[in-house]
């Protein structure tokens, strides 16, 4: 007999939303049964007053915009198809919010700690110390009346590449958001630059964002020292060269988005 | 709070929304269940509920569904 622990719906055990993880993984999205279907159907909506209940808490306390979704059909096989060990159960965004703000990675860091806050036992993966394929941010996961929320912090410049990203997947194939190479990978785009090179400067573009948020944190870091010291001509000119690094990577990285809007 | 049943086509970026009242909640997710039913064998079409404050929120944070690949890049300059 299944016990009722964590992980359970109302009228579905653990090992039973387990089990039912394995034969979608084997049926994947075109073999899905109506019975299994229902079993998932109901597994997702069990999700909804979890995800509404933390999407109110993040606006109501932190005064921000917040956006929730779950999990679609497609995307939940298509994960578990990608991690061949990974218990349905245990699946920790089949409900999501998501909140994208103009911010310093300081602020991003101070955002989470709040977040973290509100929600004792939260745990959090940072992203931008461990990217996925180039993908950075900084995930929250929460557990309300036993579901699990992952709440996504990202700044501007991490969901825009995101973004683009998902939508470059849309047309060359999603595997490319976890490492595969895109569809068709030699042909061409624009001016003779296969689709792998495209993607690659796609991925050097994640590398630059990286560096010109990083950099913005040390920046902020060294002129608040400085306020509160005599800066040596050594401290202004290294000060100096970081600022202009900084321009030049922010140059860099619109100029890469300008070279991408013109693409057909 | 507005619910919204984004039914978004990959391949062409075709995108339909239906938006849904704060207490329509489980009526935005039956409609989704459906949608998806009814979409069969298309992989290629995503049917999604986002809940969001707005629209504008909804596209602030879900941009992909609503801008071109080329008006996306256009926002990083």
């Amino acid at each position: 007999m299944d016990s009722n622990i964590s992980g359970d719906t109302p009228d579905l055990s653990r090992s039973q939303i387990n089990r039912l993880g394995r034969r979608l993984r084997k049926a994947g999205t075109d073999g899905i049964s109506d019975a299994d279907r229902d079993l998932l159907e109901r597994l997702v909506a069990s999700h909804g007053p979890a995800l509404a209940a933390v999407q109110d808490q993040l606006m109501q306390t932190l005064g921000v915009r917040v956006t929730s979704r779950t999990k679609t059909t497609g995307t939940l096989i298509e994960k578990l198809q990608r991690n061949q060990s990974m218990a349905l159960s245990r699946m920790q965004d089949i409900a999501g919010a998501r909140l994208v703000l103009e911010m310093t990675r300081v602020q991003q860091d101070q955002l989470v700690a709040r977040i973290v806050e509100l929600f004792p036992g939260a745990e959090t993966m940072d992203r931008r110390a461990q990217p996925s394929h180039g993908y950075r941010a900084v995930h929250v996961v929460v557990q309300v009346d036993e579901r699990f929320v992952e709440i996504q912090v990202r700044t501007v410049l991490q969901d825009l590449w995101a973004q683009l990203t998902e939508r470059l997947g849309d047309a060359w194939g999603r595997g490319i958001r976890y490492g595969d190479p895109p569809d068709d990978p030699d042909a061409l785009v624009g001016s003779g630059t296969t689709r792998q090179a495209f993607f690659d400067g796609l991925l050097h573009q994640a590398e630059r964002i990286d560096a010109v948020e990083s950099i913005a944190v040390d920046l902020l870091e060294l002129e608040d020292f400085y306020r509160s010291t005599t800066a040596t001509p050594e401290n202004l000119r290294r000060l100096e060269e970081l600022k202009q690094r900084h321009r030049s990577l922010e140059d860099e990285t619109r100029e890469f988005y300008r070279a991408l809007g013109l693409l057909n | 709070m507005s619910y919204y049943l984004v039914v978004y086509d990959r391949s062409t970026g075709a995108v339909e929304v239906e938006e849904f009242a704060d207490n329509e909640r489980d009526l935005a997710l039956h409609r989704r269940f459906t949608r998806e039913r009814e979409q069969g064998k298309r992989p290629e079409v995503e049917v999604v509920v986002l809940g969001a404050e707005s629209r504008e929120a909804l596209e602030h944070t879900h941009a992909r569904y609503f801008k071109t690949f080329q008006e996306l890049a256009n926002t990083g300059l």
